[in-house]
């Protein structure tokens, strides 16, 4: 009677029955293609010579007597597969820029699962134009559906205050990406806020990826391989966000010998260092941060900077056979600082965030089938703090802890791919917020979420390739369960690239935070409120790119999001912020341009961005209030247009980076003016009552803050000491026109913080290899 | 000479983009500022021998109130008589540090009248509230039903604009605990029912067998063990002008917080009105005290 019951109860959990028939045909499709896998294949992972680290890009060809049969380029850890080989000899062919290409002749027989990983060998004649040049699959401009994909290099032509880049010095380029200032460590992207962003690392989850001050975060340049950035519209192996994927791909470290830098500057100090333990086995990657703030960027601008940060990340990776790879990585932060000073009626506010990751990630080519799994097991966690004064009573604080397993499955066809996985998320919530959202005092929760995903991809579908998907995503916990369909499609055609991308996501932890401006930094995270829907989304991007010649890029893409459920603290007329929530929906508009232009030792980025993000806030007050019943509202993160100008130059040796950003200015509620309240009810007794101070506010977010623009420069040279060791140096300036754009503005004092004025940079960075 | 030209065109737009970017230094005004004047916050009381009422000035910044006099001149109008009056300020300083202006002015409104209360500040701008204190009104008790643990007793106030609440005050003998003597107390019970009957005409109805339970509790005795003998019942009616009611139906500062969503002051905000305190004493029949767990001598 008890199993009965259990497995009736299973049954009515929504989305466990599509979860059992999606694993049931997933078991069909393979076990039917397993019957139909008499084709050879050939699989493999491409690596460079000089360090072992693998290479994404590389064109892969099959040739039967000088006649293209099948082509590929390697993708995420240089991996490649050709499939669905006919028996015969073959001349295999690879090629990437920078690269000599490899050229190997095979004979194939029937059925055969042939593992072939491939090292090229650095063009010598092109050694110094290498990461210039080498890659043209990334780039600001090449953006597919929301996509981007960024590399190292990309992040290098970024002037800042470090001396090695910062992948979030990249991302704040990129149309759509709203950062509020040099502060706080908040992202939106395309209309979402940041508790809806999903940051991964090599599968680790990330959760407060971005540092307390704006130019950094847990992800130094010289730790990363690839960066894929969807804005939307992102493909079914994610999920359990509704804006946007960040996925960190981290660098395997040096198999052939040891290399290393030490950097300093007035921000932060740091160094990597990696190399072999096994000789073109085993490697490790090591990279260390720490910021100076105090006794280096304080005393630059003669102010106190009240941030410390930091952050520390170990990766090794193996091959362990031909066919197999394994990789444990490690990532620590930690962040402390005031990003709000006080006034009279409010204490200052003094935040700390932890985060704390690790993953274990396994590849493997199976020698009987034409797949490549994934198996990734990952462990986060994030605990952040807030207090009010110094050593104050009432520290509110968060945390969030979760093991992620994932399985990612992909099946190598001749006209496509096919992947599936399965993943299972366990996390706990735990908040003691005194009192804080919704009367949450100290509150601990336990939520499982499990689910199943199928993406077949077919190419050459009347000139598109197309990206279909299906992600079934359970949430025992809370007894629900949804189904997102996605979809992708891409069409090149000579120079021109039409991309389409839709799809439904969903969100069940949600993040809770004050958004009377977009300054607010401390993020409660809960999962939805009981007896509410999750947070949902529903996206669609339709974007056109354009080779206009070989050396000028200009993409153009157009995107709406559609958001439900979402939750946002009510409205109130007392000076503090009010912790009650209230429903709410979203839409968002925009368009991206970018335009992208390389030519020998001069890059030029433009990238334009134009958006509209409209809350409908349903507050049950809203009728009492303003007469209406809903309330509709730009929230205090729509910035209107966005426009970024980086051009990047080499000269006698000297690299000169600079950028221009500018953003139009962000809505606020304005105020009328101050007076008091006091109830009028019958116990009303004005010599005993002492009333509450009151703002008079204008209807909400009426008020637009100033524009916001800076133009940072920086100049860099490199020069070679001896054997394999070089020396940069960097000099530059932050704000070079002293502009003072605002970061924040207590409406109730009048007092508005600036960001940072004004800045010179410098710094020295030792390389050795 | 490509480089050359490459590094003309950057430096070009650059300077471009800083003349044209360092010239723009926006100024931003979070307070846009109002012609409304004050807030007020009170009532007047025909009954009472001072009237009094809080009085915030509308400013632009958010700062705690200093303990210095108030730019305003504050003055009632009799609209019968043509009387006017000019209010005092009183800086308190209350018990959580806060300081506050409460002007007042010894005298007694008149029952059912009209008034007009103004602050005026030294360049003119203004603030005015006009109210009617409510009519002297009469009660008695309309009925008296007695059986055995229910005793309910109902009274019928007449030209009553409104009772905003109630309070029932029951005076108690209790014995000492080795009955050597015994104590009179006073206890004050909240559970009566209002109930609007007509324009002008409302009913509150008490019920002592319900509120005996709240009294034991309150004097920490226990039935059946103690004995408590009443005195009498006192029920004393904050009653009020007819406009003084919540647009929700409940006092929820929360949402009555929003300036103007409760309020009759023009140009400005708060609210003011009229409202006295009526006071009813009866006594109930020893067997209807002995049906409502009273004990009796």
């Amino acid at each position: 009677m008890h199993r009965i019951a259990m497995q009736r109860i299973a049954m009515k959990t929504p989305g466990i029955k599509w979860l059992i028939a999606g694993f049931l045909a997933l078991s069909l499709s393979i076990t039917g293609e397993v019957a139909l896998a008499q084709q050879s294949i050939i699989r493999g992972t491409v690596v460079a010579a000089i360090d072992g680290e693998s290479l994404q890009g590389v064109n892969i060809a099959l040739y039967e007597a000088d006649s293209l049969r099948l082509g590929t380029v390697s993708g995420n850890d240089g991996v490649y597969a050709l499939a669905k080989i006919q028996a015969g000899t073959y001349e295999l062919r690879a090629s990437f820029i920078g690269f000599e290409s490899f050229v190997d002749t095979l004979v194939i027989g029937r059925a055969d699962r042939i593992i072939i990983n491939l090292t090229l060998e650095i063009e010598q004649t092109t050694l110094d134009e290498l990461v210039v040049e080498g890659d043209r699959e990334a780039g600001t401009a090449r953006v597919l559906a929301g996509q981007t994909t960024i590399r190292p290099a990309d992040i290098e032509m970024i002037p800042g205050p470090d001396i090695s880049g910062d992948l979030v010095n990249y991302l704040t380029t990129l149309p759509g990406i709203v950062s509020v200032g040099d502060r706080g460590g908040q992202l939106f992207i395309r209309g979402g806020e940041p508790w809806q962003n999903l940051v991964l690392l090599d599968g680790m989850w990330v959760y407060q990826p971005f540092h307390i001050l704006g130019f950094f975060s847990s992800f130094p340049s010289e730790i990363l391989q690839t960066v894929d950035v969807y804005a939307g519209g992102y493909t079914s192996q994610y999920g359990g966000r509704i804006s946007s994927v960040i996925d960190v791909k981290s660098r395997n470290g040096n198999k052939k010998h040891y290399a290393g830098t030490a950097s300093a500057t007035p921000f932060v100090s740091g160094f990597t260092f990696e190399g072999p333990i096994v000789d073109d086995i085993l490697s490790f990657l090591v990279s260390y941060r720490r910021s100076n703030m105090e006794d280096g960027a304080s005393r630059l601008v003669d102010d106190e900077l009240p941030f410390e940060f930091g952050d520390f990340f170990a990766k090794t990776h193996a091959f362990i056979n031909s066919n197999t790879q394994l990789s444990l990585s490690m990532l620590r932060t930690n962040d402390k600082g005031s990003v709000f000073e006080g006034n009279d009626l409010e204490e200052p506010e003094y935040v700390d965030w932890k985060n704390r990751s690790v993953s274990t990630r396994y590849l493997v080519f199976p020698r009987a089938f034409p797949i490549m799994a994934e198996f990734i097991i990952a462990a986060s966690r994030l605990k952040s703090t807030q207090e009010s004064g110094l050593g104050g009573d009432g520290a509110k604080s968060s945390s969030l802890a979760s093991v992620n397993t994932n399985v990612n499955i992909t099946h190598f066809k001749a006209n496509g791919e096919v992947k599936w996985g399965l993943f299972a998320r366990t996390l706990e919530l735990q908040s003691a917020l005194d009192g804080l959202y919704q009367g949450i005092s100290i509150r601990k929760e336990y939520l499982t979420e499990v689910g199943i995903y199928l993406e077949p991809e077919i190419a050459n579908f009347f000139g598109w390739t197309i990206r279909g998907g299906l992600r079934i995503h359970s949430f025992p916990s809370k007894n629900s369960g949804f189904l997102e369909p996605r979809f992708r499609a891409v069409r090149p055609r000579d120079r021109d690239e039409f991309t389409l991308a839709l799809g439904s996501f969903h969100q069940e932890v949600v993040g809770l935070a004050d958004r009377r401006d977009a300054a607010g930094v401390f993020t409660a995270w809960a999962s939805s409120p009981d007896n509410t829907k999750v947070p949902e989304a529903l996206h669609a991007i339709a974007g056109y790119r354009r080779s206009v010649t070989p050396n000028l890029d200009l993409s153009i893409e157009g995107y709406a999001k559609k958001l439900r459920n979402l939750f946002i603290p009510e409205w109130t007329s007392y000076p503090r912020f009010s912790t009650t929530l209230q429903p709410a929906e979203g839409r968002v508009f925009g368009g991206d341009f970018r335009a992208e232009y390389r030519k020998g030792p001069f890059t030029g980025l433009l990238t334009y961005g134009i958006s509209s993000v409209r809350y409908t806030a349903k507050q049950d007050a809203i009728k009492l209030w303003f007469g209406e019943d809903n309330l509709d509202f730009r929230p205090a993160h729509d910035r209107r247009h966005q426009i970024n100008a980086v051009t990047s130059f080499d000269f006698r040796a000297f690299e000169l980076n600079m950028r221009w950003q500018f953003g139009s200015g962000l809505p606020y509620s304005r105020a009328l003016g101050f007076d008091g309240f006091m109830v009028v009810d019958g116990n009303l007794d004005v010599f005993q009552d002492s009333g509450s101070r009151r703002v008079i506010y204008e209807r909400p977010y009426n008020g637009v803050l100033p524009t916001y623009h800076r133009l940072d420069v920086t100049i860099e040279k490199e020069v070679d000491l001896s054997n394999g060791v070089h020396l940069s140096a960097l000099a530059g300036v932050i704000n070079g026109y002293d502009r003072q754009n605002l970061f924040y503005l207590d409406v109730f004092t009048l007092r508005r913080v600036d960001q940072l004025p004004v800045i010179p940079t410098f710094g020295l960075k030792l390389e050795f290899e | 000479m490509k480089k050359h030209i490459y590094a003309l065109t950057t430096a070009f737009w650059f300077v471009l983009l800083v003349a044209v970017a360092s010239g723009c230094d926006e100024q931003v005004d979070p307070v846009l500022g109002t012609d409304q004047a004050f807030t007020f916050y009170g009532f007047f009381n025909p009954q009472g021998d001072t009237q009094s009422v809080r009085i915030y000035p509308i400013e632009g910044t958010l700062e705690r109130t200093v303990a210095e006099p108030l730019d305003a001149t504050v003055t009632s109008t009799n609209k019968e008589t043509g009387e006017v009056i000019e209010w005092r300020d009183s800086i308190i300083t209350f018990r959580d540090g806060n300081v506050g202006h409460v002007f007042y002015s010894k005298f007694r409104a008149d029952h059912d009248t009209r008034y007009t209360l103004e602050a005026v500040t030294r360049n003119g701008r203004n603030s005015y509230v006009d109210i009617r204190t409510p009519p002297d009104g009469e009660v008695e008790i309309t009925n008296l039903f007695s059986a055995r643990s229910s005793v309910i007793v109902e009274m019928t106030y007449t030209r009553t604009p409104k009772i905003l609440q109630t309070a029932s005050i029951y005076t108690v003998r209790v014995l000492f605990p080795d009955g050597t003597g015994s104590t009179t107390v006073r206890v004050t019970i909240r559970s009566s029912q209002i109930e609007q009957i007509s324009d002008d005409v409302w009913k509150v109805t008490i019920m002592p067998s319900f509120d005996i339970g709240s009294i034991f509790t309150a004097l920490a005795l226990r039935p059946g063990r103690d004995e408590v003998f009443l005195d009498e019942i006192e029920v004393r009616a904050f009653i009020v002008s007819k406009e003084w009611e919540s647009p929700i139906g409940v006092f929820d500062p929360e949402l009555l917080v929003q300036p103007g969503t409760f309020s009759n002051v023009e140009n400005g905000f708060g609210f003011v009105s009229g409202g006295y305190y009526d006071s009813f004493s009866f006594q109930i029949d020893d067997e209807s005290a002995r049906n409502a767990g009273f004990s009796v001598e």
